[in-house]
């Protein structure tokens, strides 16, 4: 079992996550986050006064899957969350040692 | 039957519908009858004390049962709690409910251990105010009952019972949700709630020994209608309650969606239109809150006010005469009376306004005032501009002090006077919108959004960014047109689908009435329509798409319905809910915001002019090539080209341009050359665009010796490079043909990589030229971030020079930057470049010492 997380950018959001769905993803976290990677912050100008936006905001989603389906995973949320320009993101894959479902104590895969 | 069983019973009516049933007063009776018996059993058994009695307390006192709720019993008595006399009493009375599985809550006290207690702590004090007696010694009750009136007689007591009740209900308000209108709200406890009727019985009870909420009518403490709306409002949230407890199985008092959906089924609610069920019941459910929170409000008032000192009477009775019929009294305004309202009508606009401008509460008498007399709201009060320059002023008013909470608004808001005054509001009145966002029915939702206007004008907070908002907000011209839209900007839910697009037709005439002139009613339509577009666009878009920022500005049209629609999608967002606005998405806006205002402010590219010359080049361009290219493409092609594009081509051009994108389809360049005048020649070149194009395309011509005079270099949307050669005509001008041919070999194979400009053009022997005798001025580079968001913006000022323009491109290329667009000129020997640059990763080139340093690279070429 695996943890997939995914930084990308905002608006990027609803068409991985349909990506995802068509693929018969089911569940995922979704948190507003910020934060830089190279593509560093800016200034804005605006009527004369400096405004510097040093963090960026982002959409962190994480999803929990089978070991199988990690590679599946990581190639649509790589189609669909992909601009070309910087600050695309990143996607990070941990190993998960359980998983409970707290409805029913169900555990392993039968709680994905 | 036995008591289980009728209570089974009982639960089982409760369960097939409550419609018209009465389960508190049922179960009640119920409970009652049950520890009769067992008290009279106990007696029996164990002899006849005296000094002994059984009362209910708290709601079990009040008769107010729900299916789970506590049974709260008190053994009142006159001897110790170990006297053998009493005690088997009290066991054979509690072992057997216990056994039942009641919810029991029980105590042994006399009466002066009551007594004490009552003294110091609120709670017990006013459960013994709300107690019962069930069974036993009457003159025992009688004395403990005769204890609390006699406690509660004197003034200092009664003050102090009234701070108590304060604090009291504002912690429990603080606990539960500081609104009556939330999503999933407390029946029990929330603000709106049955603990809020309670606390208006113990008002009454406590400071005037009301013994029933319809006494409260005695001595005009509350108006006739007020009690009997609160009498049934206590009705109808038992019986949610009850339907609650039944669903949940058990003492669940907070109504989630579920239980929503459940309790309206229960409760015989059905669907209307597009409304749902669920929706007609929380519709009924919230303007039963409003009606009970108002209510408290105006008792608390009423209370304070009675109990006042006559020395604070006397000192803050002076009134101030504002009008005749209108002045300020107790910090509070007053109508004198509602013949003054005959007389005058604009005088319940005018205490509206004085209200809210001067931060004062319209006094509940006032209320009660324009309430009875909504009939004198006719089509003329509404169209009156007395009237209409009194609510704007009401409804842009920045009071001093701090804008703690929206009071005015909603008690207009809830007496109907907004609604009589602008009938457009009926529809939304109550009205529920049943998603997770929104926490608030559609009328508070528009009254709160005008209260987070007045905060942000106020700027009563220290961050940085309501400073920025506070900025913007000053800067609005016509501050009407922004309230009014805030007011009424969802004034179009409740009919169906396109909520924005109905209610900008339905403020229309509501803005003609008011008396706003036709742009400013135009730019209300405006906001109302598009109140959304921004919030979703920062959300949903790529912001860092320079095409479709220009949309947008394009779209906005001008600063001040920019600055307009940011602060009424600031002020909505803040009003839907907790879940609605965060830092993470302010500043998404105000990036948004931010460049759009760039682009209209620097610009005048989307300005109206410039549009409409687009739109003719592009109608033109449409006439020529109709037969030639299918009209789907003719479109697609047309929408690529950057506003930048047009401002500089006319229709001839752009039609030449298109047929050679299209002929581009699987060529590796397009060529076309012709002659300009007699001093030049323009060779038009599409390809494929990448980095160092430019410099590629200079080369070239530096190899065939053409000069470039000028140049207009196009990115495309989809990586298609257009650039546009002004030349000189060349050396050997007798056969130019000859010229341009080669160039065009050169240059495809340059770009199918054959040939190679950096290792050709140090070989290249320069052209005998007359040496220019012209002065020379110092060469100049610039580096300009400000300009635009997307690029920054290189200018050099040079002489010209065979090979300029490749040398200038080829550094760019070598420094790692990307041409998105060029203009080339020359003046007589003048040069002026301007590049449009981003590096490799897409960025402006932001650190300065980055810039320093192209700065002098590029100066070092001049030389």
């Amino acid at each position: 079992m695996v943890k997939i997380e995914a930084i990308i950018k905002p608006f990027k959001l609803e068409e991985v996550k349909d990506g995802l769905n068509e693929i018969g993803v089911q569940g995922m976290t979704i948190t507003e986050v910020k934060g830089f990677g190279r593509q560093k912050g800016h200034k804005e100008i605006y009527r004369g006064a400096e405004y510097v936006v040093d963090f960026l905001p982002k959409v962190k989603m994480e999803i929990v899957a089978d070991d199988k389906d990690v590679d599946k995973i990581v190639e649509v949320i790589l189609a669909t969350a992909r601009s070309g320009k910087i600050g695309d993101g990143k996607i990070f894959i941990q190993t998960l040692d359980e998983c409970i479902r707290i409805r029913t104590g169900e555990r392993g895969k039968d709680a994905l | 039957m036995d008591f289980l069983s009728r209570k089974e019973q009982l639960f089982q009516s409760c369960r097939e519908g409550l419609a018209e049933f009465d389960f508190s007063a049922a179960y009640t009776t119920l409970l009652d009858e049950h520890l009769r018996e067992l008290f009279g059993r106990a007696l029996k058994e164990f002899g006849r004390p005296d000094g002994l009695a059984l009362l209910a307390l708290g709601g079990y006192g009040r008769g107010e049962m729900s299916p789970y709720s506590d049974v709260d019993i008190l053994f009142l008595h006159d001897r110790g709690i170990l006297d053998e006399d009493i005690q088997p009493h009290l066991e054979s009375i509690l072992y057997p409910l216990w056994d039942q599985k009641l919810d029991l809550g029980q105590s042994s006290r006399t009466v002066e251990e009551c007594q004490q207690l009552g003294r110091t702590d609120f709670v017990t004090l006013v459960s013994l105010l709300e107690s019962r007696l069930l069974a036993g010694d009457e003159s025992l009750y009688a004395a403990l009952r005769q204890w609390l009136g006699y406690f509660l007689s004197s003034k200092p007591h009664r003050r102090i019972f009234l701070k108590e009740l304060k604090t009291n209900i504002d912690e429990r308000h603080e606990k539960h949700g500081r609104s009556p209108y939330l999503l999933e709200p407390n029946v029990k406890e929330g603000q709106g709630g049955l603990r809020d009727i309670q606390a208006t019985f113990w008002l009454g009870q406590g400071l005037f020994g009301f013994k029933s909420l319809d006494e409260l009518v005695k001595g005009d403490f509350l108006p006739r209608d007020s009690a009997q709306g609160l009498i049934k409002a206590r009705a109808f949230m038992n019986r949610v309650r009850a339907c609650l407890h039944i669903l949940s199985e058990g003492k669940n008092d907070i109504l989630t969606f579920e239980g929503q959906e459940g309790v309206a089924g229960m409760l015989g609610y059905r669907a209307q239109g597009e409304i749902s069920a669920v929706e007609r019941f929380m519709q009924e459910y919230y303007t039963q809150v409003y009606l009970i929170t108002n209510t408290l409000d105006y008792c608390l008032d009423r209370s304070e006010e009675d109990l006042r000192s006559d020395f604070v009477r006397r000192i803050t009775s002076r009134a101030r005469v504002v009008e005749k019929g209108l002045q300020v009294q107790r910090g509070q305004v007053e109508i004198a009376s509602s013949a003054e309202v005959h007389r005058r009508p604009v005088l319940m606009m005018r205490a509206f306004d004085v209200a809210m401008t001067e931060g004062l509460k319209l006094s509940h008498r006032t209320q009660d005032i324009i309430r009875r007399n909504l009939s004198l709201v006719d089509d003329d009060y509404r169209r009156n501009p007395e009237v209409a320059e009194a609510f704007f002023r009401a409804l842009t008013s920045t009071p001093p002090g701090k804008v703690s909470t929206p009071k005015n608004l909603v008690a207009m808001k809830d007496i109907n006077f907004l609604a009589a005054y602008i009938p457009e509001l009926a529809p939304v009145k109550a009205l529920v919108q049943n998603d997770a966002y929104h926490v608030y029915t559609v009328d508070v939702h528009q009254v709160l959004t005008v209260w987070q206007l007045k905060k942000i004008a106020s700027g009563h907070s220290r961050s940085g960014d309501d400073a920025f908002d506070r900025d913007v907000f000053n800067q609005v011209n016509d501050k009407r047109v922004l309230y009014l839209a805030a007011f009424l900007h969802d004034i179009g839910k409740g009919l169906g689908r396109d909520h924005a697009r109905r209610g900008a037709e339905m403020v229309i005439p509501v803005g003609a009435r008011l008396g706003l002139g036709l742009e400013a009613v135009n730019a209300l339509s405006f906001l109302v329509e598009e109140h959304v577009f921004l919030i979703e666009t920062a959300t949903r878009r790529d912001l860092t798409e320079e095409k479709l920022i220009f949309n947008c500005a394009q779209k906005i049209g001008q600063i001040d319905l920019l600055n307009m629609l940011y602060l009424l999608t600031v002020a909505d967002a803040r009003a839907t809910g907790p879940q609605a606005w965060n830092n993470w998405r302010a500043s998404l806006l105000r990036d948004l915001y931010t460049k759009i205002h760039h682009v209209l402010a620097r610009s005048n590219l989307a300005g109206k002019e410039e549009a409409d010359k687009r739109d003719k080049i592009k109608q033109e361009v449409k006439q020529r090539l109709g037969g030639r290219l299918e009209m789907k493409e003719i479109d697609r092609l047309l929408e690529d080209a950057s506003a930048q594009y047009y401002s500089v081509m006319d229709a001839g051009q752009v039609a030449r341009h298109l047929l050679l994108e299209a002929d581009l389809q699987n060529n590796l360049m397009v060529w076309d050359v012709r002659a300009g005048s007699e001093d030049f020649y323009e060779i038009t070149i599409l390809t494929a665009d990448r980095p160092g194009l430019l410099a590629d395309l200079a080369g070239v011509f530096s190899l065939n010796n053409i000069n470039i005079l000028g140049a207009q270099v196009f990115t495309r949307s989809r990586g298609i490079a257009i650039d546009v050669f002004h030349v000189e005509p060349p050396v050997d001008d007798l056969m130019p043909e000859r010229i341009w041919e080669k160039a065009k070999t050169d240059l495809h194979n340059v770009l199918a990589g054959e040939l190679v400009v950096s290792e050709s053009l140090p070989f290249k022997k320069p052209v005998f030229k007359k040496a220019g005798k012209s002065p020379r001025r110092p060469s100049r580079v610039l580096v300009d971030n400000d300009t635009s968001d997307f690029c920054s913006i290189i200018e050099v000022y040079t002489h010209d020079r065979l090979g300029l323009l490749y040398d200038l491109t080829r550094t760019l290329f070598d420094l790692g930057l990307t041409i998105y667009l060029a203009k080339i000129s020359t003046k007589v020997d003048q040069v002026v470049d301007v590049f449009y640059v981003r590096d490799l990763d897409g960025q402006k080139i932001d650190n300065p010492d980055r810039v320093k340093f192209l700065e002098e690279t590029l100066k070092a070429k001049l030389r």
